[in-house]
């Protein structure tokens, strides 16, 4: 029934490409490079050697090398994979100081000691695409905060946006780009007090606040008198001048009330003393009191329905009438109360609590039913018959305290959001510390995985019901399932979390911009930013689009203020939609999002190196080693250079710099070929008076101009943004970064995409049927 | 911001009236209790001894140094340009120089400094080099001595800070976010996040104020706990050691929140609140506010003895910010790699200098506390500084670091001490531990205590 490859071996024959320079790649027809050995191969001929032959090959030649070290025979990563152990001995020799020795004439720098390092960490990490598949550890995997919100907004039926229920939660922490990787979610007593604040307060939204039924009046509380008049015995005044009894009642729940008074008066004149009881000013009972003494007082009751929140109820005395000795008109008003909700018919309760707690009898048999309709949804599996029992044990011991049975219903439900078996999500790998057995998911974890992976949420009924019977691991229904998810709004959350990661997206509210310099900049603008890169990301997962799209794509997402600041014509009002560009416009695809362009930015001008870094880390995952902190500001650097040089000037300075140039000759001129596009994305043509110049030249000899010429020449690197591509993904379908050994599967995973035209709903359906989600192997004890 | 009168609602002025019997081993009790006493005869004025607090402070990037380091050492050296707004509070402090992380330093392991540079500063661990799968570092000194006299007060520790982590992307040169984020660490891989908000270090100090709602959540708190409590020794049978020792800071933190139940009732007047205190609305925009606010949390979490150990992360390691109020615009860490370009270092000197202010209003704040017979902060020892020493050349040594507070008669502020070259900084902290009654035998990298605090 499983056919795939992940059972056994999978073996590619493929052949290691001859050294090509960076920026050519084959033909995509015929068997695809190898990018990463490309990359390697490439900062080895253009970088590495021409080091270790100043530095290292004096003595590491030949067939006499020292130690038996030999540095020229590396060529390729067939020989970095042949020398491995000399080349470990080497980066350890290099990196400690240890090699050259110190007695060398010309010894290398600490920046190129580091450049030379860097590049054996990422040869010594090579894995070859066609090894086993090895799908790695499962980490026990608390729920993030997105995770645990969306849990609690399937699972209660909360309408989260209305409520935010993970304020108080710490932000998780971010590894390998995304903040969902099991291994350093941690918990502590912070978060600890967190989870439980906000289990308490999804109970009470999705069950509605805890009120008892019934016609029992209740004194109104803290009431405040105006008029003139003698306190009376249960806390009104009898009134001797107009004036009134007000109190501010919380109401807590929808429903039927009713506010009641005990009245008599005196009369005098021609009318009977009248009593007005008003509702937020508003009156809902007017009536002349014919009782004459308290002890004929007439208990005069008004029904009505009440909204939750804070209400303002009185009773005045309205027609006060006074003729000295001749006639006097007064009115006494006491024990004003409130009762209800009145009956449970009149009460408005969430649909949760009709479900589950309206209409059944008081009783044990009641938490049974709760316990079992409940049980399985938060913890994503069936109960065992013991976690069952504890449960129950919970409402037992707080029936016995004496507390009733609404609240030991809902303290059950508090207990489970608070289990770890509802906040962590795990599976039951028969033997966790051993590396070798590899153990296929049950079911009920693979819908788990499928869920948080694509949702960021629980499963529905309908996984649950396909892992109860159990059919998920079929290939088909899997591959079913995941279309039904992706078409599904919940899929949101693979947008926002994933894209809104990989991109960089959620560090748009902490970019900085200058406002004197873009006053044209606004958070409205800035929202509209991330919103335009959302819908992309989801245009291209949805409608079935090639991940070629990312990079160039003829439409783009706008409204008015976008639109405005790209200059395209006709678009107006807030919303958004799509806009199909003519083939003249450079707009299009990643790199020209308003989005890109301003989280690479400073927050006074652009910066041709963060953008460059941005292409090669996020785009192609070939990210250059960081500066080394010594490193010339790149407007210092250029001495010699007047005031008014161009920043392609003072960056070409990067280039005479032996120790900026093997980076910067990527960097800069990627950054160079964006620069009409000024730090909040809008277009230039001129940079304070020079026009602006996007000639650039890649390592290679490779030319090109612009972003037109940036995107033909990513697209000449399909291969490697693919690879990248599948790696980000799998890292975060996972929530494990995606260690060397995985090279294989994310290899398998991109060649099968590229199979099915690249679609990137098919690099997640990939995914989801590869060895690496469906299984698991145990981990050595840390 | 509204004012609290908190006397009328206070929780636990609730909960002494509770009557209700709730379990306590008698030691503790009573230890507590006395605890308590102590606390609130020195807010009384009387000459019962006040507790001994420390508190750690951390600021990202370095400094620049030479107008940061004074060059005369003693009790008469001279104040530097950046060091100037420290002069009224000088009788308070001492400036330590020399001072030294060797395990931020790369060691075979890379750039990342930044990352080292906060990961580092209070474990003097080197920090394993992972993106996540396998987050290496050690317990801090807070945590170190949060664990052995934690206990005497609600809150073991706090931990505040004034930047959030980022959000996506890689934070430094490989290192997980984790490194650059959090000054403070339980173990070896389980990091103490920190709050950011005023409002919320608030709300863990003194609970609500609602006094029914207060004293209905704690006795439904407690049999959920217990629940949960039996929920995850059940589940630890079935996991492995790793995923078991993930669990575990699952199961300290609940021993931690029941703890903090059974502490509440025990206290008094003391540890609440003086009457007309602000509560804080949220976090300020302004970051001088924002970062004078979190200084006046730290001030009431002492002065109401709701705990004896802090850390505070002013920015993140390697924090790029801004600082408007202060017309510099350019990010922080971008500024600290000015290569002497006199534009740029001068903003680099106004950054420093606007931390060094807040640190002194924060000193002053504290000496003019009553405590004893003496002030609030003769019974504290707060550590200001950096993990990096000039931020141009993201050096571990010679790094900047003040030192207030008489460490309750232990230290003699007043002075710049200028210690051998490559002492290591854990030397300092095996002192404070010392000092707090703590059981130390090692620390990070310490060889020994430092000697020249006390004259």
């Amino acid at each position: 029934m499983r056919a795939r490859g992940w059972i056994s071996t999978v073996l590619l024959t493929l052949g290691v490409p001859a050294a090509l320079a960076l920026g050519v790649s084959q033909p995509e027809s015929g068997e695809p490079a190898d990018p990463i050995a490309t990359e390697l191969t490439s900062r080895l001929d253009l970088d590495i050697r021409p080091l270790l032959e100043t530095h290292c090959m004096q003595c590491h030649r030949g067939d006499r090398a020292k130690g038996g070290v030999r540095l020229d025979t590396l060529d390729s990563v067939d020989s970095i994979v042949a020398q491995s152990e000399d080349l470990r001995y080497a980066r350890e020799m290099v990196s400690t100081g240890q090699m050259p020795p110190e007695d060398e004439i010309f010894l290398p720098t600490d920046h190129e000691r580091l450049t030379i390092v860097q590049w054996l960490d990422d040869a010594l990490a090579y894995t070859p695409p066609d090894g086993k598949i090895d799908p790695g550890w499962m980490t026990i995997h608390r729920l993030n905060r997105d995770e645990y919100r969306n849990t609690l907004r399937d699972l209660l039926e909360i309408a989260i946006s209305a409520h935010d229920l993970v304020s108080s939660l710490p932000l998780d922490d971010v590894g390998y780009g995304y903040d969902n990787i099991a291994d350093v979610l941690t918990m502590s007593p912070t978060h600890m007090e967190a989870y439980l604040d906000a289990a308490e307060k999804a109970v009470e939204i999705a069950l509605g606040p805890m009120v008892e039924i019934g016609s029992t009046p209740r004194p109104m509380p803290r009431i405040r008198r105006q008029g003139n008049g003698q306190p009376l015995r249960q806390g009104g005044q009898f009134f001797s001048t107009n004036g009134s009894l007000s109190s501010v009642v919380q109401i807590h729940i929808a429903g039927e009330y009713e506010i009641s008074a005990l009245t008599w008066g005196t009369r005098g004149g021609d009318d009977l003393p009248n009593l007005s009881i008003r509702v937020d000013g508003k009156e809902v009972l007017s009536k002349g009191i014919e009782a004459e003494n308290e002890a004929d007082a007439e208990l005069v009751a008004v029904k009505l329905k009440l909204e939750p929140g804070a209400v303002e109820v009185s009773a005045h005395f309205t027609n006060d009438y006074w003729v000295p000795n001749v006639a006097d008109r007064n009115l006494a008003i006491d024990a004003f109360s409130i009762a209800g909700p009145l009956t449970e018919e009149s009460v408005t309760r969430p649909a949760l609590y009709q479900r589950h707690i309206a209409g059944r009898e008081p009783g044990r048999p009641h938490a049974e039913e709760l316990a079992d309709w409940l049980l399985p949804r938060a913890y994503r599996r069936p109960p065992e018959p013991v976690e069952r029992e504890s449960l129950l044990g919970l409402y037992d011991s707080i029936i016995a305290e004496g507390e009733s049975h609404e609240f030991a219903l809902r303290q059950m439900l508090t207990g489970v959001l608070m289990s770890p078996s509802f906040l962590y999500r795990r599976a039951q790998h028969p033997e966790p510390t051993n590396p070798q057995l590899v153990y296929e998911l049950s079911d009920h974890e693979l819908a788990s995985r499928l869920s948080y992976f694509l949702w960021s949420s629980m499963p529905d009924d309908e996984l649950r019901t396909l892992a109860a019977e159990g059919k998920l691991r079929d290939d088909e229904v899997l591959r079913a399932q995941v279309a039904r998810m992706l078409a599904d709004p919940k899929s949101d959350a693979l947008v926002r979390n994933f894209a809104g990661q990989w991109l960089l997206l959620r560090n748009l509210p902490m970019i900085d911009i200058d406002r004197s310099l873009y006053p044209e900049f606004s958070e409205n603008l800035r929202t509209d930013m991330e919103t335009e890169a959302r819908l992309f990301f989801g245009d291209v997962l949805r409608s079935g689009r090639p991940i070629q799209h990312l990079i160039d794509a003829q439409d783009v997402f706008v409204n008015e203020r976008l639109a405005t600041l790209y200059g395209l014509q006709g678009v107006t009002g807030d919303d958004f939609r799509r806009v199909t560009l003519d083939d003249t416009s450079v707009r299009g695809g990643i790199l020209t999002l308003g989005a890109t362009l301003l989280v690479t930015s400073n927050p006074t001008r652009t910066s041709p190196v963060k953008r460059g870094l941005y292409v090669l880390e996020h785009i192609l995952g070939t990210p250059p080693p960081p500066p080394p902190p010594d490193i010339p500001r790149l407007e210092t650097s250029a001495e010699g250079l007047g005031e008014d040089a161009t920043l392609r000037e003072q960056l070409a300075a990067h280039l005479t710099d032996a120790s900026c140039v093997t980076c910067h000759q990527r960097m800069d001129p990627i950054g160079l070929a964006m620069e009409n596009f000024d730090a909040i994305g809008a277009w230039r043509d001129t940079y304070e008076g020079v026009p602006i110049d996007t000639f650039g030249v890649l390592p290679g000899g490779v030319e090109f101009d612009g972003p037109t010429g940036l995107k033909s020449i990513l697209m000449d690197r399909l291969e490697a943004f693919r690879e990248h591509l599948a790696s980000e993904m799998l890292t975060y379908a996972i929530g494990r970064g995606a260690e060397p050994f995985d090279r294989p599967a994310i290899r398998e995973i991109a060649g099968e995409t590229r199979q099915s035209g690249d679609k990137l709903a098919a690099m997640i359906e990939s995914i989801v049927l590869s060895g690496t989600f469906r299984t698991c192997r145990g981990r050595e004890a840390k | 911001m509204t004012h609290a009168n908190r006397n009328a609602l206070s929780r636990r002025t609730v909960l002494r009236g509770m009557g209700v019997a709730m379990a306590l081993p008698m030691m503790e009790a009573m230890g507590q209790s006395k605890v308590i006493a102590k606390a609130a005869g020195a807010a009384s004025g009387s000459n019962a001894a006040a507790p001994l607090r420390m508190a750690f402070v951390f600021t990202p990037n370095g400094v620049h140094y030479p107008s940061w380091a004074p060059t005369t050492a003693g009790a008469d050296y001279a104040l530097t340009e950046t060091l100037a707004p420290m002069e009224s509070v000088r009788q308070h402090v001492n400036i330590l120089t020399g001072l030294t992380l060797d395990k931020a330093r790369a060691n075979g392991d890379g750039p990342g400094d930044h990352a080292r540079s906060s990961a580092t500063f209070l474990t003097g661990r080197q920090a394993r080099k992972t993106a996540g799968n396998d987050i290496q570092i050690g317990a801090s000194v807070d945590q170190f001595a949060a664990g052995q006299i934690g206990s005497r007060t609600r809150l073991p520790s706090i931990e505040i800070g004034c930047e959030t982590g980022k959000r996506a992307g890689n934070c430094d040169s490989g290192y997980s976010c984790a490194y650059s984020s959090h000054l403070s660490w339980k173990d070896e891989d389980t990091p103490m996040p920190k709050m950011i908000d005023p409002s919320s270090v608030f709300e863990t100090l003194f609970g609500s104020q609602d006094r029914q709602a207060a004293l209905e959540r704690i006795s439904r708190r407690r049999s959920i706990l217990d629940f949960v409590a039996g929920e995850s020794r059940r589940l630890e049978t079935k996991l492995g050691v790793n995923d078991r020792n993930k669990l575990d800071e699952f199961q300290s933190a609940v021993r931690e929140i029941e703890r903090r139940i059974e502490h509440a009732r025990a206290e008094t007047d003391a540890n609440e609140p003086p009457t007309g205190t602000p509560v804080p609305a949220g976090i300020p925009r302004l970051v001088g506010e924002h970062i004078d606010l979190m200084y006046d949390m730290l001030l009431l979490a002492f002065q109401t003895d709701q705990t004896r150990i802090a850390t505070f992360m002013t920015g993140l390691g390697g924090s790029n910010r801004t600082f408007h109020e202060i017309g510099v615009t350019d990010g922080h860490h971008n500024l600290s790699h000015h290569r002497e370009d006199q534009t740029m270092v001068d903003k680099i000197k106004k950054i420093d200098r606007f931390y060094i202010e807040r640190f002194a209003r924060f000193v002053d704040k504290a000496s003019k506390i009553t405590e004893g017979e003496g002030s609030l902060l003769d019974h504290c020892m707060i550590m200001h500084g950096s993990g990096i020493s000039d931020g141009n050349r993201h050096n571990h040594e010679d790094l900047p670091i003040i030192m207030a507070g008489r460490g309750a008669g232990t230290f003699e502020p007043g002075r710049h001490i200028a210690f051998k070259k490559e002492t290591p900084l854990c030397n300092l902290y095996m002192t404070m531990l010392e000092r707090m009654g703590c059981e130390v035998e090692s620390f990070g990298d310490a060889t020994g205590k430092l000697g020249q605090l006390s004259v």
